[in-house]
C-alpha cells in the first residue's frame, strides 16, 4: 500500500489554555472515505484543521504528503487538499459560477489554468448546480450555498479533500448524491474525510469511521466496528440503538419515549 | 451584501461582457466629455478647438487651431489643465482606496472617509501645516500619509474579527476615530497662527483650487503604483471575499495581502487628501456603481472606478467652479451634499431587501 495522505501522531492541539485535540494519531490513506463523527465540541473541526495544515499542532506531529503541515507555504497545501468549511458566505454578489471559478485560484499561472473552465463546468455540474451559474451566491438557498461551496472544492482539484459537514444543510435527495460523489473521489490517489453529524449516512458511506470525543479519538474502523450502540450510548450520552437498515448498513436509531 | 435591484437570472455570458464595455463606454465619455467642458468653461472665454490647438501645439503639431492669444494658452496650461488632471488623479485614488479598503473588511460600507482614514490623514497634513514639518518638500503629503496609515491600522485592528467585519463595529470604530481626528484637529487649530489656521480651514473642506503640476507629480506615480499593485492582486481580492480561512485554504497569503492593501489604502488616501482637502462619499460611491453594473469581481472593478472616480470628480469640480458665478465651492461640501443621501438611498434600499445590514 503506497504511504498515507496524511498522517499524525500524537498531535496535541490547544487554543489558549484548552486542551482542544490530545495525543491524536491517525492516518488518512488513499482510496478511503474516512468519517469523522462525535458530539458537538468533540474537536472534528479542529482535527479537520489539523489534517488540512491550518493548525499546526503544538505537540507531536502532522506529516501532510510525506512533509511536516509547517514547511508549507499556503499555495502549495493548496495544491494537494482541498477544505469545506461550515461556514462559506461570500462578502460581495458574486455569481455562482464565479465563485467556483475561486476555487481554481491555486493554479493560477499554472499549466492547469487552462484546464480552468473545463473543471468548474465539471464541479457545477457533479453538484448539481449548473443551472444556478448566472444566479448570485448571496441569493441561494441554504442548501444551494452549501453545494456550490462544495463544487468551488471540487474544482480545486486536489487529491485530498477535507470536508467539514458537507450534507448539513442539503435535503435527502441531496445529501446521497453528495456522500454518493465523495465515493466516487476516493479512488487510487485520492482520499476523503469527512465530518457528518448523521451516523446512518456515515455508516453508508464510510470506509472508516473516527470516533472522537472531548479532543481524543475514541475508536477507529469500519463502520460496524465502530458505530456500536454500546460505544455510541457512552460518547453521546443518549441511549441509541443500532439496527441494520434494508440495505445492510447499520443504522442509527435514538431511543425515544413513545408518546 | 445582495446588491439592489431585478436579477436576471438568464443573463448570458456575452451579454454580460456586452453591458461591460458599454458601462466602461459610458464612464469614459463621461470623462472625457467632463474633461472638455472643464477646459472650456471659467471666467476667460476658451473655446473646444483652442483646446485641442493647444494640446497638439504641445506635441509639437502646430495647427490653425492652436489659440493665438498666450493668455488662453497660460490659462489652459496653468490652471484649467494641472486642476482637471488633480481632479481626474484624486477622484482615481479616493475610488480604488475605497474598493480596496470594501475588499479587505469584506464590506461595501467601508470607506475612508467613512471610517476615519481621511481625518487620519487630515490631522497629519495639519500638523505638516502648523509645524511646518518638511520631508523632501513634501511634507504635507508624507504626513498625511502617516496619518492614514496609523488610522487604517487602527480601524483594522479593532474592528475586524475572523476577516470579515460587522458593520455596526466597522461604523462605530469610524465614529471613534472620527472624533479623535477631530479633537487632534482642533488642537492643532488652536495651536496654529492665523495664517495655518485658514490655510488648515479651506484645505479641510476640501478643493482643487491652486492646483499645480508640482503636485501633480507627486499624486499621479502614487495613484498609478496604487493602481498597478492593486490590479495586480485583484484575483487574491476575490478570493478573500470567501472569508479569511477560506482564502487561507485557497492559497491565499492572507496576512502579506492585508498588510499590501492596507498600506496601499493609506498612500492613495493620503495622496487624495493632502492636495485636495477631505473629499467623501467618492470611495463608496463609485465602487458601488461599479459592482452595480458590472458585479464585484475586483479587476473590472479597480479599472473602471479609476475612469469612474476620475469622471465623477471632474465633473464635481467643474461644479464648484461654476455654480456660483466667480467664486470657488469647497468640493468636499458638494461631494458630501451628494453623497449623503445617496448613502441614505443605499441603506434604505437594503433595509428593503433584507432588514438592513446588521
Amino acid at each position: 500500500m503506497s504511504s498515507p495522505l496524511v498522517k499524525m501522531r500524537g498531535a496535541g492541539v490547544e487554543r489558549g489554555k484548552r486542551t482542544i485535540l490530545s495525543d491524536v494519531s491517525l492516518e488518512v490513506n488513499s482510496g478511503e472515505v474516512l468519517v469523522l463523527v462525535g458530539p458537538n465540541g468533540a474537536g472534528k473541526s479542529t482535527l479537520l484543521a489539523t489534517l488540512a495544515g491550518e493548525i499546526v499542532p503544538a505537540r507531536g506531529e502532522a506529516i501532510i504528503f510525506g512533509r511536516p503541515s509547517s514547511s508549507y507555504r499556503p499555495k502549495e497545501l493548496a495544491r494537494l487538499r482541498s477544505v469545506l468549511l461550515q461556514s462559506n458566505d461570500v462578502s460581495f454578489p458574486f455569481r455562482v459560477r464565479q465563485v467556483v471559478q475561486m476555487g481554481r485560484n491555486p493554479w493560477s499561472g499554472t499549466e492547469y489554468e487552462e484546464l480552468d473552465g473545463q473543471v468548474v463546468d465539471q464541479a457545477m455540474a457533479d453538484v448539481g448546480v449548473a443551472d444556478l451559474e448566472q444566479r448570485r451566491f448571496n441569493e441561494l438557498s441554504g442548501g444551494e450555498r452549501a453545494r456550490v461551496s462544495l463544487a468551488r472544492v471540487l474544482a480545486q482539484h486536489t487529491d485530498l479533500l477535507l470536508l467539514d459537514e458537507p450534507t448539513a444543510a442539503l435535503d435527502l435527495h441531496h445529501q446521497d448524491r453528495v456522500m454518493q460523489l465523495v465515493r466516487s473521489r476516493a479512488t487510487d490517489s485520492r482520499g476523503v474525510v469527512v465530518v457528518l453529524h448523521d451516523l446512518s449516512l456515515a455508516a453508508a458511506y464510510a470506509d472508516r469511521v473516527v470516533l472522537i470525543s472531548r479532543g481524543e479519538i475514541h475508536a477507529v474502523g469500519t463502520p460496524r466496528e465502530v458505530l456500536t450502540a454500546e460505544k455510541l450510548s457512552e460518547i453521546y450520552g443518549v441511549a441509541l440503538r443500532v439496527m441494520d437498515s434494508p440495505d445492510g448498513h447499520p443504522m442509527v436509531i435514538p431511543v425515544r419515549a413513545t408518546h | 451584501m445582495a446588491s439592489p435591484g431585478p436579477v436576471s437570472d438568464t443573463r448570458t455570458a456575452s451579454a454580460s461582457r456586452f453591458s461591460a464595455i458599454g458601462v466602461v463606454a459610458v464612464a469614459l465619455v463621461l470623462l472625457l466629455g467632463g474633461v472638455l467642458v472643464s477646459s472650456v468653461s471659467g471666467q476667460l472665454e476658451i473655446t473646444a478647438d483652442q483646446v485641442v490647438g493647444s494640446i497638439l501645439d504641445r506635441w509639437g503639431l502646430t495647427t490653425s487651431l492652436a489659440p493665438q492669444d498666450e493668455v488662453i494658452d497660460a490659462t489652459l496650461w496653468v490652471v484649467r489643465f494641472p486642476r482637471i488632471i488633480m481632479a481626474m488623479a484624486v477622484g482615481a485614488a479616493l475610488a480604488v482606496g475605497g474598493a480596496l479598503m470594501q475588499a479587505i473588511f469584506g464590506n461595501p460600507l467601508a470607506e475612508p472617509g467613512v471610517v476615519g482614514v481621511s481625518s487620519g490623514a487630515a490631522l497629519g497634513a495639519s500638523i505638516a501645516i502648523v509645524f511646518g514639518i518638511q520631508f523632501a518638500g513634501s511634507g504635507v503629503a508624507a504626513m498625511a500619509f502617516i496619518g492614514g496609515l496609523l488610522a487604517t491600522l487602527l480601524v483594522y485592528a479593532v474592528a475586524r474579527a475572523g476577516g470579515r467585519t460587522e458593520v455596526v463595529t466597522l461604523l462605530l470604530t469610524g465614529i471613534a476615530i472620527n472624533a479623535f481626528a477631530q479633537a487632534g484637529l482642533a488642537f492643532v487649530l488652536f495651536l496654529a497662527d492665523t495664517a495655518s489656521r485658514e490655510q488648515i480651514v479651506f484645505w479641510q473642506l476640501g478643493s482643487l483650487a491652486g492646483s499645480v503640476w508640482s503636485e501633480i507629480v507627486v499624486v499621479v506615480p502614487l495613484l498609478i503604483v496604487g493602481t498597478g499593485v492593486a490590479w495586480v492582486l485583484a484575483r487574491q481580492l476575490d478570493v478573500l471575499s470567501l472569508g479569511e480561512r477560506n482564502a487561507r485554504q485557497l492559497g491565499v497569503d492572507v496576512e502579506g495581502l492585508r498588510i499590501i492593501v492596507i498600506v496601499l489604502v493609506a498612500l492613495l488616501t493620503a495622496a487624495a487628501v493632502a492636495f485636495a482637502g477631505i473629499i467623501a462619499f467618492v470611495g463608496l460611491i463609485v465602487p458601488h456603481i461599479v459592482r452595480m453594473a458590472l458585479g464585484p469581481a475586483h479587476r473590472s472593478l479597480i479599472v473602471v472606478s479609476v475612469v469612474g472616480g476620475a469622471a465623477l470628480m471632474v465633473w464635481a469640480d467643474l461644479l464648484t467652479r461654476t455654480l456660483v458665478e466667480g467664486s470657488d465651492l469647497p468640493i468636499g461640501m458638494l461631494t458630501a451634499l451628494v453623497g449623503g443621501p445617496f448613502f441614505f438611498a443605499l441603506l434604505f434600499q437594503q433595509r428593503k431587501s433584507s432588514g438592513g445590514w446588521l
